[in-house]
């Protein structure tokens, strides 16, 4: 069965930058579209559902309209369809707005695709095979670690301030209150990273030039096949753009 | 493991584990600082029409301040860990990689001609920090989000207006306690 | 027997700090012993281990005037990393020494790092889970553990390196009796059958000392005593009965916290708490105990109002909580939290005291006054304008502490307020609270150490499984032993 999260990270990277790149340098409606709809297939098919694109998608129909309206005000290509005072607008804000909603989609859910679906081990190792320390690769994993810690660690201290009476209902309060959320944040990310620094020095961190992994990551030739063929599909779509 | 390299009088880089480490947990900061200011802008007038002025004030701040306390690699590591987990709730993530990057260099390069005690020091690390940023999010704003070029030039000009003093206020500001804490030297 | 660790040190000085903050040290602690090492506040237990790790000069920047051997070696000449080759370390909070998202490659870690093969990792892997009984969680992620499960986790990745030595710093400061004791009897298994040299700066239960061989007591930098379990007990003694003598001047009447079937839930169904029918009268001290993940912090949440009851009711003082009410009831509550970083954000001692002091209309002479008073409540007088971060984590409690009281709360809740105290530090903070009870404010205190509840408070209520299982009159704990047992918080004969 089809599974993303077992496929190489170095296929998924090339399939990830082949998209954002495509999405960038294609002004097609058509070949946008496609690739979406590709994007949206392949999820279907690994996760059987769509969930994980779901909270992602409510702030790009949100940023969408947003990118609807500037251009629906502002827009100048096409003709103009309605004039009235200072405002007017152009037909060619349609395919503007319908280019650039297909665009952030794709490049926002290949990239959220890559990244949900590749074990931050697995990315580790990728950049040790393209001989980055692993003093630096292993801070990959580290992220995925402490990205939930310090979640946690932020909602505390405004569990903390709202408890001490700290008011935080308005916009105004919201500013004002920044610095009593964040500082104590700082100060305890100080902390947390320099126990951390400690513990995995005294663990062997730096010990030897490399470090070994309990499942090693390896490219199938049927996955470096597909990469030859995502970067030449990516050649192909520069020069139809170029020519 | 203590690898300092220095260059010049003041060392630019900074390669023991303890500021690797601290760069990235104070990514995720910057990353949940951006998330918190962006949700205040959103409340904003400004901020319905897509202008994020707070959290470009603590986009700069935090670029500036990391770049300044585990300078580099750590500046940068800190940087692209908030442009990478971007990816999370905005398209212009790929310009962030950009802008964030060239901005904590500019950041280690005034630390490295200044020694960061006076306000001038700070105004002239967050004003590279806002023009260059801002210029390549406009880019941004063009090539990802399809604006015309005359709203995406407005709406930067308008955030390096707002951000740059106001980020370097923050950025002196706790760059002082932080030496007054003694948790920085 | 021959020592595997070595100290000489006359002096080891921080920089800008005038008086060296260890002095006159030497010690020769042999192979296979097990250490207890205690002693009151800044007496330099965690730097002494820090010293022996070399983290002392290498990662806290010191001057050190001697030497430190471990099997042999001159740490100054070893690369911080390279101990690893020698000694294991694990401090106190597990959380932050963890860097990895799965259980599995966290215990990897350390063994991975000395590249071994992905044989040997496996191996060594297995046999930790086993030893530890950790394979059941194995497929976890780490932020999802107990502090009990993150303490044993942490403690595989060190032991799967097969270090000769293991240098622990209050290990179970934030664990429940119960799993305090489960952690110590490992460490105890892996002294007598490893033959692991073991040194733990111990807490203050002092539940170590039944495995230890001698005990290492600190004062002001320097070795106060090396002796013997049993010549430990003769001259330190047993921990003293601290209970206060003044009667509490309970008012039956009145209910300032009233939880009537109150529940919580949280999202994806996640039990919080069952229906709980609880109520605190004015002037009353109850201290809740219970295991982690026993639902006392989704209590005290719901008290607080941080979280929605999803049945039942909640009052506070006498008044139902509600959105629109609640910052009008939190202005009458005191709330200590375990972390007191948590709460600390001003750039001085004195900023942090007065945060509230800016809602209320008091002339800049009422103010002064009361801040003065704090402060020489707390015992911070003469550290006004001291970054709070510059104070030591007792002192940071109590600073916590000094903000939450300047307030004249009526109900002070204390979540584990002494949770990573020593017992000296512990010892100020329950007498501030002692104290400010003798005026009659009520108190709510959640705690682990079992000893502290009796001794301080008036009542003890005993949480389990999410829900309230046993209520008694404090001094009369020791009736209830059995039933402490039975709900999981201690083990037969440990208190």
């Amino acid at each position: 069965m089809f599974k993303l999260k077992e496929l190489d990270p170095r296929l998924k990277l090339t399939w990830c930058l082949f998209l954002v790149l495509t999405a960038l340098v294609s002004r097609s409606i058509l070949l946008n579209g496609i690739l979406l709809g590709v994007i949206l297939i392949s999820e279907l098919f690994s996760e059987k559902s769509l969930k994980a694109f779901k909270m992602l998608s409510i702030v790009l129909l949100i940023i969408g309209t947003q990118v609807l309206i500037i251009n629906l005000i502002f827009g100048r290509e096409g003709e103009l369809l309605y004039a009235w005072g200072i405002l007017q607008i152009y037909s060619g804000f349609i395919a503007t707005s319908i280019l650039a909603f297909l665009r952030i989609g794709i490049i926002s859910f290949s990239a959220y695709q890559f990244g949900v679906h590749t074990d931050p081990m697995d990315m580790a190792q990728m950049l040790i095979h393209w001989r980055i320390p692993y003093r630096y690769a292993m801070l990959v994993p580290m992220v995925a670690r402490f990205f939930p810690v310090m979640i946690g660690e932020y909602q505390s201290i405004c569990n903390s301030q709202s408890a001490r009476g700290v008011p935080n209902d308005t916009v105004v309060e919201k500013i004002r209150n920044l610095p009593a959320s964040i500082l104590p944040l700082m100060y305890r990310a100080m902390r947390i990273s320099s126990d951390a620094a400690l513990s995995v020095e005294l663990r062997g961190y730096g010990r030897h030039a490399t470090r070994n992994f309990q499942k090693k990551i390896n490219l199938h030739p049927l996955e470096g096949m597909t990469i030859v063929c995502l970067m030449i599909g990516f050649g192909g779509v520069l020069i139809k753009t170029i020519l | 493991m203590q690898n300092e390299q220095a260059i010049g009088k003041r060392s630019i880089f900074k390669t023991d584990t303890k500021s690797l480490i601290g760069a990235v947990v104070m990514g995720i900061v910057f990353v949940i600082a951006c998330q918190i200011t962006g949700q205040i802008d959103n409340m904003l007038p400004w901020g319905k029409m897509g202008m994020l002025l707070i959290n470009g004030t603590v986009w700069a701040f935090f670029t500036g301040i990391l770049t300044l306390l585990y300078r580099q690699p750590g500046g940068l590591i800190a940087a692209e860990v908030e442009a990478l987990i971007s990816i999370m709730y905005t398209p212009l993530w790929p310009t962030f990689i950009f802008a964030n990057g060239i901005a904590s260099i500019w950041v280690s390069f005034v630390a490295v001609k200044c020694d960061m005690t006076k306000w001038s020091h700070h105004i002239l690390a967050q004003g590279g920090v806002c023009v260059l940023g801002n210029a390549i999010v406009g880019v941004g704003l063009v090539l990802i989000l399809g604006l015309p070029v005359s709203v995406a030039a407005v709406s930067s000009l308008i955030t390096i207006a707002v951000t740059w003093p106001l980020a370097t206020l923050a950025e002196k500001k706790v760059y002082d306690a932080l030496l007054k804490s003694g948790m920085v030297k | 027997m021959k020592p595997i660790i070595q100290l000489d040190i006359t002096a080891l000085t921080f920089p800008d700090e005038p008086e060296p903050a260890l002095k006159n040290i030497k010690l020769n602690i042999n192979a296979g012993e097990f250490i207890a090492i205690t002693g009151g506040a800044a007496s330099g237990k965690s730097l002494l281990l820090h010293t022996i790790t070399s983290a002392a000069p290498k990662f806290y920047p010191c001057a050190i005037n001697g030497t430190v051997t471990v099997a042999d070696q001159n740490v100054s000449k070893l690369p911080l990393c390279q101990m690893a080759d020698y000694l294991g370390y694990m401090m106190q909070e597990p959380q932050n020494q963890m860097v990895n998202r799965r259980v599995t490659d966290e215990l990897a870690f350390g063994v991975a790092n000395l590249n071994l093969s992905q044989d040997e990792i496996e191996h060594r892997v297995n046999v930790v889970m086993d030893f530890l009984g950790i394979r059941a969680f194995s497929d976890r992620t780490t932020d999802a553990l107990s502090g009990g499960q993150a303490q044993k986790v942490v403690l595989g990745s060190i032991l799967a390196m097969k270090t000769p030595i293991l240098l622990l710093d209050q290990p179970t400061a934030e664990l429940d009796p119960k799993t305090s004791s489960e952690l110590y009897r490992h460490l105890g298994r892996l002294n007598r059958e490893k033959k692991v040299t073991t040194l733990v700066v111990m807490d203050k239960s002092g539940a170590v000392l039944k495995d230890a061989h001698r005990v290492l007591v600190m004062e002001a930098g320097t070795v106060k005593d090396f002796l013997t379990v049993s010549e430990y007990h003769k001259k330190y003694g047993c921990r003293k009965n601290n209970r206060r003598a003044k009667p509490f001047q309970v008012d039956e009447r009145y209910d300032v916290i009233k939880l009537s079937g109150a529940s919580h839930t949280y999202k994806g169904g996640i039990t919080g708490c069952q229906p709980l029918d609880f109520s605190l009268k004015k002037g009353d001290f109850t201290a809740i105990i219970g295991q982690n993940g026993s639902g006392k912090s989704t209590m005290l949440k719901l008290i607080e109002g941080l979280v929605k009851p999803s049945a039942g009711s909640v009052e506070l003082f006498g008044t139902p909580v509600t959105r629109k009410n609640v910052g009008e009831l939190r202005r009458r509550v005191g709330f200590l939290f375990q972390n007191p970083d948590d709460q600390i954000f001003c750039s001085s001692v004195r900023d942090e005291i007065s945060y509230v002091l800016k809602n209320k209309n008091l002339s800049a002479q009422q103010s002064e006054q009361k801040i003065q008073e704090t402060l020489d409540l707390i015992g911070l007088a003469g550290l006004e304008e001291m970054h709070p971060q510059r104070l030591s984590r007792g002192q940071r409690q109590l600073l916590a502490l000094g903000s939450v009281v300047i307030n004249d709360p009526e109900l002070i809740i204390a979540d584990e307020p002494t949770s990573g105290l020593n017992a000296a530090q512990s010892q100020v903070v329950m007498e501030k609270l002692a104290h400010l009870s003798g005026q009659g404010v009520t108190i709510l205190l959640v705690t682990h150490d079992l000893a502290e509840a009796r001794d301080f408070a008036n009542r003890i209520v005993v949480m389990h499984n999410h829900q309230l299982a046993l209520e008694f009159e404090a001094p009369k704990m020791d009736n209830y032993l059995n039933d402490l047992v039975r709900l999981e918080l201690i083990e037969g004969g440990d208190f």
